[in-house]
């Protein structure tokens, strides 16, 4: 089948635009090349159907092949840009996890140091304790347990299946040299505590409460870290991946250098 | 132009088609993207067709690897002009000795080539 002249400008348009799916480096480089010679191609074929499916066969492979050559050689870019938002939001979740859990221990300093000065005044064990007694698995409110120089309980606010806890050994032992330690203690599967041990005369005061708001607030945290660094990832890869076809000669250079 | 076994290691062989028939195509002066592709064209028997994203994507990354480069002309600016450098001599000779043994190791085979097609 002759082309038509009509027929020969529609598939060169048709052409023209196509080639603006080129990176933009390449298609910079040999835009005008590539035409010319679809123009020549064209004005001397013979068969228009032949002519065509060649063009169209050549644009979608080249298409592809370039586009793949450009990707591979921005790879390592990606891997750049990709290890510094997981150091970002990495950073953002520790630092706002360590900030989360140091004030989980505000009410708890007070309340043993407040205790402690009481019985280093000669208050009795039991009057410095609060009032109210409260489970340590169940409850969120803050309990103080006072125990001898021996590690004995003397007097407490809570209990744990009926009993009163112990912190882990070697908390008297360092308290005994360093006045006061924060301890995250589990006495038992699933209840987690933030308590501070202190120094009292003749023994200790430990006052602590149940993590389990801290630790939602904590998966909460980490949720958000996740989801930004999901989306921002997210637009930085499809913004890596569209340079190619919105940027400049810098894309060339990078292809020209693979 | 006449080819010689380069003395020099050649690059690594084969080439990929499209790259040795752009090659043999500029192997006897520099050639314009669409004299080209008539020669690829011509080099095949005209059953070989190359289009121009695949000679340009090949140009570039040849071009990038030493084997052609581009020459200037002042007669037509808007034309580019590729021509072989040493590098891509001695890869295309390269090629050939290749492609040279190969065909002796087929003869003495017994595998007859006639007309596109082989048979044994």
């Amino acid at each position: 089948m002759k082309m038509s002249p009509r027929f020969r400008r529609s598939v060169l348009r048709t052409y023209q635009l196509a080639l603006n799916f080129y990176p933009a480096g390449f298609r910079e480089h040999h835009r005008e090349e590539m035409l010319r010679c679809a123009r020549e191609i064209l004005a001397q074929s013979a068969s228009a159907r032949k002519t065509v499916c060649l063009l169209a066969e050549d644009l979608v492979r080249s298409l592809f092949v370039e586009h793949v050559a450009m990707t591979i050689a921005r790879i390592p870019q990606l891997a750049i840009l990709l290890t510094l938002t997981t150091f970002i939001a990495g950073t953002a979740y520790l630092i706002s996890q360590q900030v989360l859990r140091m004030s989980a221990n505000d009410p708890q300093i007070q309340l043993a140091e407040d205790a402690a000065s009481r019985i280093d005044s000669g208050g009795q064990a039991a009057r410095v304790i609060p009032d109210r007694h409260v489970d340590m698995a169940s409850s969120l409110a803050p309990f103080v347990i006072v125990y001898d120089d021996s590690g004995r309980p003397i007097a407490s606010s809570v209990t744990l299946d009926g009993k009163i806890p112990a912190p882990p050994r070697g908390v008297f032992d360092f308290v005994r040299s360093n006045r006061e330690e924060g301890v995250t203690w589990q006495p038992r599967p699933g209840v987690r505590i933030a308590s501070v041990v202190t120094r009292s005369a003749n023994g200790f005061v430990v006052a602590g409460r149940n993590m389990r708001e801290i630790e939602i607030r904590e998966a909460r945290v980490f949720r958000l870290a996740a989801a930004g660094w999901l989306a921002v990832n997210f637009a930085l890869v499809m913004l890596w991946l569209l340079t190619p076809l919105l940027g400049g000669g810098q894309a060339l250079r990078l292809q020209a250098t693979a | 132009m006449t080819l010689r076994v380069a003395k020099s290691k050649p690059k690594p062989t084969p080439l990929t088609p499209a790259v040795f028939h752009i090659l043999l195509a500029l192997a006897d002066g520099e050639k314009h993207g669409y004299a080209i592709m008539k020669q690829v064209e011509a080099d095949g028997g005209g059953f070989l067709h190359m289009g121009p994203g695949t000679l340009y994507g090949s140009l570039q990354r040849m071009t990038a690897a030493g084997l052609v480069e581009e020459i200037e002309q002042s007669d037509d600016e808007r034309r580019r002009y590729y021509r072989l450098t040493g590098t891509g001599k001695q890869a295309l000779n390269a090629d050939l000795v290749r492609l040279r043994r190969a065909l002796a190791s087929a003869r003495e085979k017994g595998v007859s080539i006639i007309a596109g097609t082989t048979s044994k």
